[in-house]
Formats: C-alpha cells, sequence, structure tokens
C-alpha cells in the first residue's frame, strides 16, 4: 500500500508538470496584452512598452516557461501578482481557509443530508416519501446556486434581518453561502445514495439478514450501506475536487474573498500568475483528492484491500 | 398507485407553475426591454432639437444635495462617528504604486497626499507651499517644512525624489513625457528638470498630482501594501484584503486649520470600505443599513431609493455626470469607406444620442464632443452650425449616404464587452439599419479591445470610452498623433491641421475658448469624431449625509462630506 501511495505521488509530479504546461501555453497565447491592461489605459506606448519589460514578456516563450518552471518547481516560487504585487503564495492563504472552511462544510452537510435522503427515499421506494424525496432532490439540481444564493439573501437578509447579506466575519455570514454551496450536491448524494442502496436491497445477504429477524436499522446502516458506498465515494470525490475549483460564484455573490473569487479576478485582469497558480493549486488538490478517493476504497472493500495485499505477497515470493 | 399517480400529477403542476413563474418574471423582463428599444426606436426616427436635449438632460442630473441648516452638522463642529462605503472592487495593493484597481483612486487619497491636486486644470497647493519656474526646465517647488505622516515622520524634500524614483522604477509612472528628473535643492525644496518645456495644459498632472509622496524611512520599515503610512487625514486601522478596509481619522493632521483644504478633511472619525462584488448587494447592504454610501447600485434599482420607492425613507438619490466620454470614432485608414467624410456624416447623423443612453440605462446622452463636467467645455458647442451630435436627422444622413460609394457592404463596430456598450451598440446598430447602413457588432473585453482598435483591419466603427483630467485631456487620447507611437491617432487620421488645432488648444497660451471651439468646428466640419454619451454617477447616500464631497467631481470623499449630528 505504501508503495502504491509512492507511486500515486510520484505520478502527481508528472500531472503537475503537465498542467503547468498546458496552462502556461494556454495563457501565453490567449490574446490580450497583460502588460497594457498593467500600465494602465492612459500608459503611451512607450510605457506599455516599459512595462513589457519589467514583466518578462519581451522574452521568447522557451524563455519565459523556462522561468515559469525554474521558479515553480525548482525555487517553489509561485511569483507576484502582476496587478496588485504581492507574492501570490501568501495571497493564497490567506485566501484558501475560507474557500476551505465553505468547501469542506458543504460537503459535510450535503454528505449527511444527502446519504441520509438517499436512504430515505431507498428504503421508502415507490411510496410518497420516495417521490417527495426525490422531488426536493429534482429541486435542488434544478435551481442554479447563484439564483437560490439571491433568494436566500432576499428572504433572510433583505426582508427578515436574521442573517449579513456580504462580507466575512463570524459564522453567521457562511451559513447562507455554505447551504447554497451545498444544496446541489445534497441532490447528487440523495440520488447517489438511493440507487446504491436499491442496487444492493435484493441482494442474498440483505434477504437472509431480514429472514434472520435482524433489526431494519442494522440492515440498513450495517450491510446495505457499506455495500453500497463505493458509487457514493466516487461522487464524494468529484465533490472534493469542487471544493475549491467550483466557489467563484457563490463567493462573488456573497462578497467573500475566498481562492475562487481570486482567480475569477485574476481572469479578467490577465494577471497570469495568479491563474496559473490558482489552477496548479487546483490541479494539486484534486489529484489529492482522487488519491484519497482511491485509497477510502481500499478501506471499505475488502477485495480491493486483499488486492493490494496479493501484489504484495507475490512481490515477497 | 392511485395515490402515487396523483402525487406525481400534483409535482407536475407545481413544476409547471413555477417553470410559469419564472418564465413570466424572464417575460416581464423582456417586454420592458421591448417596449424600451420600441420607445427608442420612435424617438430615433424624430429630429431633436438641440433646445430640447438641453432640457432632457438637465431633468436627468438631480441638485447637489444641501444641508438642512435647521439641523446641527459636522460644520458646526465635531465629528460624525462612522459611516460604511461599497466599493465594488478590491484595492488590494495599497502602497503608493498599486494603482491595479479603480477602488485604489477612491480610497488612496484618504491615507496619502500629492504634491498638488488637480482642480479646474489648475494645481493647488496641498504638500507643497508653491512651486517658481527658475527657467523653461527646471521649477522649483517648496514644501511646507511642518509635515508629518502616520509615524511622525517629517516629510522633506528626499522624501519626495524617493517617492518618484519608487513610483518610476514600478514602471507604473504613466503621463511622465516632461519629466526628467527630480532632485533636492534643500531640505524642503526639490527641483524639477523637465525634458521640454511645459506647454501642454494638464502636463505635471501625473508627476505633480498623482505621485504620492511618503517618508523614505516608513516604506522601509513598514508593509505599505497593507498597511501604509501617510500624509493623509486618515490611517489604516485594518485591512482584510478583498473584504474591507477601516481608517481611522488622524488627530494629529500634520496641516493648520486655517491652510487645511476641503477635501483634506476628516468630518467622520471612521471609514469602512466594504468590498461587495455584486451590485445587487449594494442595494441590499443599503436597505439593511450595512453600508450608508454607493454608487454601484444598479440603474433599475435606483426607483428604490427615490420618492416612493421601497427604501425611500433614510435614502437620497444624487445623479450628476461623471467625466469619461464614449466616443464613436470612424476608421479613416486607406481604402476604408469610413474614410470618406460623406459617409461618416451619414452614420453620425443617423444617430440619436438620447436613444442610444436611454438604451444603456446608466448615461446622459452628449450633445457637443465632450462633457459638461469639465471647465474647459463650452456650452456654445452644443448649438454649432452643423453639430450633427446634437440634432438626429434622417434626411440628412440619407442625403450624405448617397453622396457614398457604399454598396451595402456590412461594417463592424467594435466596443467592450460590457452591457452597457453592448446596448448602446445594438442601437447605434439599429439605427444605421434605419438609414440602410449595415452594421455587425463586435465586442470584445477590455484587454483585447486595447490591443485590436491598434489594428486597423479589425474594426469600421469604434465605440470608445475616453477620459482625462480637462476637455482637452480628453481630446488628446483620440486625436493626438503621439499617443500609441503609430504615427496615428485612434481612428488613424492623417491630418496635420487636426493636430496643429489640437496642438494649440492644448498649449498654455493657446487654452482658450476661441481655440477650443476651432478644434472643435474642425472636427465637426470634418466629421471626424462623434461623442455619444457619457456615464452618470448614480450616488445612493443614507440620511446621516448633509453634503457630498467628490474629488475631481468623481471621487466621493467620505471625510470631506458634511454629517447630520442629531
Amino acid at each position: 500500500m505504501v508503495k502504491y501511495i509512492i507511486k500515486r505521488l510520484l505520478g502527481m509530479i508528472l500531472i503537475l508538470l503537465a498542467t503547468s504546461l498546458i496552462i502556461f501555453t494556454i495563457l501565453y497565447f490567449t490574446p490580450g496584452d497583460p502588460a497594457r491592461t498593467i500600465a494602465g489605459a492612459t500608459a503611451t506606448a512607450e510605457d506599455v512598452e516599459n512595462m513589457r519589460h519589467i514583466m518578462g514578456l519581451d522574452k521568447s516563450y522557451i524563455e519565459q516557461l523556462g522561468d515559469f518552471l525554474y521558479s515553480t518547481f525548482i525555487k517553489f516560487d509561485l511569483g507576484d501578482s502582476w496587478v496588485y504585487n504581492k507574492p501570490v503564495i501568501n495571497e493564497m492563504m490567506i485566501r484558501l481557509p475560507r474557500t476551505l472552511f465553505i468547501g469542506l462544510s458543504a460537503m459535510a452537510l450535503n454528505l449527511f443530508l444527502g446519504i441520509v435522503m438517499g436512504i430515505f427515499a431507498a428504503t421508502h421506494e415507490g411510496k410518497w416519501q420516495d417521490s417527495l424525496t426525490m422531488g426536493f432532490a429534482m429541486v435542488f439540481i434544478s435551481c442554479p446556486d447563484f439564483w437560490v444564493a439571491l433568494m436566500m439573501i432576499l428572504l433572510f437578509s433583505a426582508t427578515l434581518n436574521l442573517l449579513p447579506a456580504y462580507g466575512i466575519g463570524g459564522i453567521q455570514y457562511y451559513i447562507m453561502p455554505i447551504i447554497c454551496s451545498a444544496l446541489g450536491g445534497i441532490a447528487v448524494n440523495a440520488r447517489q445514495t438511493r440507487a446504491s442502496i436499491l442496487g444492493v436491497f435484493r441482494e442474498d445477504y440483505i434477504t437472509t439478514a431480514k429472514a434472520k429477524g435482524q433489526k431494519e436499522n442494522i440492515i440498513v446502516w450495517g450491510h446495505m450501506l457499506p455495500n453500497a458506498l463505493m458509487p457514493i465515494i466516487t461522487s464524494i470525490g468529484n465533490g472534493f475536487a469542487k471544493i475549491v475549483a467550483g466557489t467563484p460564484v457563490i463567493e462573488s455573490v456573497f462578497s467573500i474573498p475566498g481562492l475562487g473569487l481570486y482567480m475569477l479576478t485574476a481572469i479578467n485582469s490577465r494577471d497570469y500568475p495568479v491563474v496559473r497558480a490558482c489552477v496548479l493549486f487546483f490541479a494539486f488538490f484534486t489529484a489529492i483528492s482522487m488519491l484519497l478517493v482511491d485509497l477510502a476504497y481500499a478501506f471499505v472493500d475488502p477485495r480491493i484491500r486483499a488486492r493490494y495485499q496479493t501484489v504484495k505477497k507475490k512481490e515477497t515470493k | 398507485m392511485k395515490g402515487f399517480f396523483s402525487f406525481k400529477k400534483g409535482v407536475s403542476i407545481a413544476l409547471a407553475a413555477s417553470m410559469l413563474v419564472m418564465g413570466a418574471c424572464g417575460s416581464s423582463d423582456t417586454s420592458s426591454a421591448d417596449a424600451g428599444s420600441e420607445a427608442d426606436t420612435n424617438s430615433a426616427s424624430e429630429t431633436v432639437e438641440s433646445t430640447e436635449t438641453e432640457e432632457s438632460a438637465e431633468s436627468e442630473v438631480s441638485q447637489e444635495p444641501e444641508a438642512d441648516t435647521s439641523r446641527a452638522t459636522t460644520a458646526d463642529g465635531g465629528q460624525y462617528d462612522k459611516v460604511t462605503v461599497g466599493l465594488q472592487d478590491d484595492p488590494s495593493d495599497l502602497s503608493t504604486t498599486g494603482f491595479g484597481a479603480y477602488s485604489y483612486m477612491i480610497v488612496a487619497p484618504n491615507f496619502y497626499e500629492t504634491l498638488f491636486d488637480l482642480r479646474d486644470n489648475d494645481y493647488t497647493p496641498i504638500l507643497a507651499k508653491g512651486y517658481t519656474e527658475v527657467d523653461d526646465l527646471h521649477w522649483d517647488v517648496e514644501l511646507y517644512d511642518y509635515i508629518t505622516d502616520t509615524n511622525g515622520n517629517n516629510i522633506t524634500a528626499d522624501d519626495v525624489v524617493f517617492s518618484f524614483n519608487l513610483l518610476i522604477d514600478s514602471g507604473k509612472a504613466a503621463r511622465y513625457d516632461y519629466f526628467e528628473s527630480v532632485e533636492a535643492v534643500d531640505t524642503y525644496t526639490v527641483r524639477f528638470t523637465w525634458s521640454k518645456p511645459i506647454d501642454a495644459i494638464g502636463a505635471l498632472e501625473w508627476p505633480w498630482c498623482r505621485t504620492y509622496i511618503v517618508s523614505q524611512k516608513s516604506y522601509e520599515e513598514g508593509n505599505f501594501t497593507e498597511a501604509p503610512a501617510g500624509t493623509g487625514p486618515y490611517d489604516v486601522t485594518e485591512y482584510v484584503v478583498g473584504s474591507h478596509l477601516t481608517l481611522t481619522a488622524k488627530d494629529n493632521y500634520w496641516q493648520t486649520d486655517e491652510l487645511r483644504d476641503e477635501l483634506h478633511k476628516a468630518n467622520v472619525k471612521t471609514i469602512e470600505y466594504d468590498v461587495i462584488a455584486e451590485t445587487s448587494q449594494h442595494v441590499i447592504g443599503l436597505g439593511t443599513d450595512q453600508i450608508q454610501y454607493s454608487q454601484y447600485v444598479p440603474a433599475e434599482n435606483i426607483a428604490d431609493f427615490e420618492e416612493n420607492g421601497q427604501y425611500a425613507d433614510g435614502h437620497a438619490v444624487y445623479i450628476t455626470q461623471g467625466s469619461a466620454l464614449e466616443v464613436l470614432m470612424a476608421n479613416n485608414s486607406e481604402g476604408k469607406i469610413t474614410a470618406d467624410p460623406n459617409f461618416r456624416k451619414a452614420i453620425w447623423y443617423a444617430i440619436d444620442n438620447e436613444a442610444v443612453a436611454t438604451a444603456t440605462g446608466t448615461y446622459l446622452a452628449s450633445y457637443a464632443l465632450g462633457t459638461p463636467f469639465f471647465a474647459d467645455y463650452y456650452e456654445s458647442w452644443e448649438s454649432a452650425e452643423n453639430n450633427y451630435m446634437a440634432s438626429m436627422d434622417v434626411d440628412k444622413a440619407k442625403e450624405y449616404l448617397d453622396q457614398t460609394a457604399y454598396a451595402g457592404e456590412t461594417l463592424v463596430i467594435m466596443g467592450a464587452s460590457d452591457e452597457a456598450s453592448k446596448s448602446a451598440m445594438t442601437m447605434i446598430q439599429a439605427l444605421l439599419t434605419n438609414v440602410g447602413i449595415n452594421v455587425e457588432i463586435k465586442a470584445e473585453d477590455g484587454v483585447m479591445l486595447e490591443e485590436d482598435m491598434l489594428d486597423p483591419t479589425t474594426w469600421d466603427i469604434l465605440y470608445k470610452d475616453c477620459g482625462g483630467g480637462s476637455q482637452v485631456g480628453e481630446w488628446n487620447r483620440f486625436t493626438n498623433y503621439n499617443e500609441f507611437g503609430t504615427g496615428y491617432n485612434m481612428s488613424f487620421i492623417k491630418d496635420d491641421t487636426l493636430q496643429s488645432v489640437y496642438e494649440t488648444a492644448n498649449s498654455l497660451d493657446g487654452h482658450t475658448e476661441e481655440n477650443m471651439t476651432a478644434f472643435h468646428d474642425y472636427v465637426l466640419e470634418n466629421g471626424y469624431y462623434y461623442a455619444v454619451c457619457s456615464p452618470k454617477i448614480n450616488a445612493v447616500y443614507a440620511d446621516c449625509f448633509a453634503t457630498l464631497a467628490f474629488a475631481e467631481g468623481e471621487f466621493f470623499r467620505p471625510g470631506a462630506c458634511e454629517f447630520y449630528l442629531d
């Protein structure tokens, strides 16, 4: 297992290198001169040329790529923002906790509610409870998060004055963003859990458990859920990847200075060091999430665990 | 089973009903937009006289708020406690070189100061006592000898030299065309060396009025990006990047009360700037009193804060005209149909500025090549003979069109991709179709637009915003040959007379009404440019404000406002 993890981690370096190359190339060939933007609307041609030199944009593609790869992978320096003259990594570290807090809280909420709703629907298959739960799930999936966010603001801030409409501060500032971020995930997890539970519903071991007079709670939580977890874990894995990358809309609506909003602003202002750093970070986070998902497969499924052990035994022989 | 089906039916009906509601919301918007378009098209078919348009323009701009004299205000002494202002973007870098965001222009003058402030094309001394012209190329500026910054450091001539070099080294010293060097003559005097005699209006706007002066000691010991120490009336006490910036009035501002400039006052003890990216959130913020001032309320929500509006109680709206100007330019490069003056005039006479301004929702129509915002704008231009900007005339447009070789080809109108520009271009497209000129729209983001506009093959008509510190400065951007280093101006015109009349109007001695009018007349005669509209500033403020204060007419200065104290 350790060897497998090391192998995956080494593979991750290749993924990050490839991502760096791709994102650098895409941004290099993206139309629009960042030097002109940074120099400002009033800048003369000479000012723009001077700025291009300061930013190193007058170098060739290979030179610029070499500089970027060297500073990122050898010096571990993601560079400074062109627009704000600050080290990108510092700014990311300030913003990351907010994005993670919203993302992880939303993930916890959608996992809990999604699984509970899915089990509830599956155990009442074909009944009104099933239709009602799946109806809710359908509504959650159908409503765009920015629309839900605006509706919540109108209700809880403008009308009831219960929650702040925007900004950061205490936990009250995060309630609406977390709920809005979680809704879509709740629906996906509920539908996924329902389908998975129904998939194992008529398995022999469930029939046996029922025949032995096992309590329903034990059957559901002790037998059905662990066996239905694989697709749910895959869905959670995708959700993890979205934690950091999928929040720009919510952060923008609620004016939360997180990583998503940072990247969105950087794209609009052609602040390429910030865009490159954010994309690299998202790639890193996604790769780590996928690794954790694979390890979770092994944790919940003895067959996969056994496969790792078999490989190990063969190697020992 | 029956129960299940009836439930399904219920859900279906509910879903259908919700879709209808959503559809109705959408269609309501569409129909209002259509109605607007219809109204605009109707107005487009009429000839609008300049006298009517003046009245209309006046009615759209509200009176500057005046204090209720029966109430106690900060003008009588004392400070208001706290005011929160909504910003749309984050200044992010608060250092003297942080010109990255528009909000920086709003917040930075609270804690930094320059040698002079720019007022009506004149340099008002702030840190400087005044200046002396030693000769054509050397000017001395004397500083007050008691200027101190947040940390108590005395500002000397060496600090001025340091501040200038800091900006130059950052590469952000834009518009330093006349600047050669600066050196300390004595402790409180600096000598500027110019690369050529100062012969143009606003030539020193950027070196003297946009270069912030700080103490070298404070700069080297501190972190100006987040905690700057300037000489301005406020200190930065808290800055959470991307969220909010809190400023507190200095107890020991360096200037004496008698000499203190009006715009550098601190009538409110604490100013908080909240960064609110979504404009709809500015409405909620004002409605729930989280903020007390915003100029980012969407045009469609302004009525909420006016009489009988949802939030009218406790709020007021002040609408004024900004300095920027949306200009239409015809591509004059060789071989272009738009290089024909008759064709240009056909286009200009076909356009109804009021219809375009209405389509944008946030602009005021122009009636001459400029904005009344500037002191060197002359209203007489609006009634000039053959002023195609003041009167739309479809017949005249067709007359001019008949004199051209236009054979129905489709022209490209290029402009920014923001909603207002797209709405304006759509309206212009409709108005030109009305006279038989086919146009397709090319909307680009700001960065692309700045690049593509320098390529004569990418557009026929350019819809572009222009700005400046004065009217003649605003003209500079699109008329001056020396602006882009290409030998042409923004619309690829090669006309030495145009350049000459512009330079005369822009010169120190020649900046007279007569020369400004001569330039304007020459533009009209040749149909070179067309001013469409300029942005409105929709300032929504809470009733704690007795008066509002703006630097250069558009940068809100909360500390210089008067507040009610009762």
